[in-house]
């Protein structure tokens, strides 16, 4: 069998957290990034209900990406929304779509669970993630602006 | 794209949960156990009479595991009066968590045991439990590695032949 994806379970939990450091370095914010394996562990998988979900992509025990997301469970539209929180592939797995299956994997989710819509944010600088959102048929939402206050 | 997700099984697949049933049953158990008393398990405990009164009792879910539009696996819950023993309205049985023998390895039982899991917590149980064929180790220590412990045995038949589970459970509160 080639890749898998599935949801995510605790004893990936180490392997997801790589994914996150890594995408963490990319990003440029390793250096508030504050996660641990046991945290992950925590949050995703013993928490009831959990902080976050997750799909990974599996290759033969090896995990090549992964989506993690939460729910929006009250919108205007009176229906649930998903924010995807990161989606990230192994550099080395790169070229494979398995980016694209990740998205198709959630967008199955959230249909299921009855979403209207996913929401998330890309770097302004990362453009290879703007074109390939662009491709999947997402659009930039330039109605509203994002605000946060820092403590 | 290969996606394995769960999927609540309806009376509408009836026909794919009798192949399901049949076939991970006979490849668990075929080899430890006579012709005779495997046939006889595979007509009666698979019927479509029997599992549609199964799929109809309130008090008891089946989910498929799939692979894309195959099954490859299925687990059953009971509570309330629908479990086989105990009956506690604070618990939660799980009945059977069954993967095909060629996707072993791949997290499947895993996934079924997290839904079941998350099915338990929904409900608000207290504690799981379940009985485990004493002759096999690895559900056995799948089991143990998610946290259940031993409480008990029981004795049951298949075909004519006494047989022992092994009860366990895991307390969620």
């Amino acid at each position: 069998m080639g890749i898998i994806i599935r949801k995510a379970i605790e004893t990936d939990s180490e392997k997801i957290w790589t994914l996150m450091e890594q995408l963490a370095v990319f990003e440029k914010y390793i250096d508030s990034f504050a996660i641990t394996p046991e945290i992950v562990k925590e949050s995703g998988f013993r928490k009831s209900p959990p902080d976050f979900y997750c799909f990974v992509a599996e290759d033969n025990d090896k995990i090549a990406g992964m989506v993690v997301y939460y729910f929006l469970p009250y919108t205007a539209q009176n229906r649930p929304a998903i924010y995807m929180k990161e989606l990230y592939v192994d550099e080395n797995y790169r070229g494979q779509k398995i980016g694209e299956q990740l998205m198709s994997a959630l967008r199955k989710e959230a249909e299921k669970q009855n979403c209207k819509q996913i929401k998330w944010t890309v770097a302004p600088w990362n453009k290879a993630g703007q074109k390939f959102y662009e491709r999947l048929g997402a659009n930039q939402n330039n109605d509203w602006l994002n605000y946060e206050l820092n403590f | 794209m290969e996606l394995i997700e769960t999927k609540k099984v309806t009376i509408r697949d009836i026909e794919l949960l009798r192949k399901i049933g049949r076939q991970t049953f006979f490849e668990t158990f075929s080899s430890a156990n006579s012709e005779e008393n495997m046939n006889q398990y595979l007509k009666d405990g698979f019927s479509i009479e029997k599992l549609a009164a199964e799929l109809n009792v309130k008090n008891a879910e089946f989910y498929f595991a799939m692979l894309d539009d195959n099954v490859i696996g299925y687990l059953k819950v009971n509570f309330g009066a629908s479990q086989t023993e105990i009956k506690d309205d604070k618990a939660i049985e799980i009945e059977r968590i069954y993967v095909l023998k060629e996707f072993h390895g791949k997290k499947v039982g895993q996934i079924l045991y997290d839904k079941a899991i998350e099915v338990a917590k929904n409900k608000n149980a207290e504690y799981v439990w379940l009985g485990v064929w004493e002759e096999n180790p690895r559900a056995i220590n799948f089991y143990k590695k998610n946290g259940f412990v031993e409480f008990d045995k029981h004795i049951f038949k298949l075909g004519n032949d006494e047989q022992t589970d092994i009860m366990m459970k895991l307390q969620l509160k």
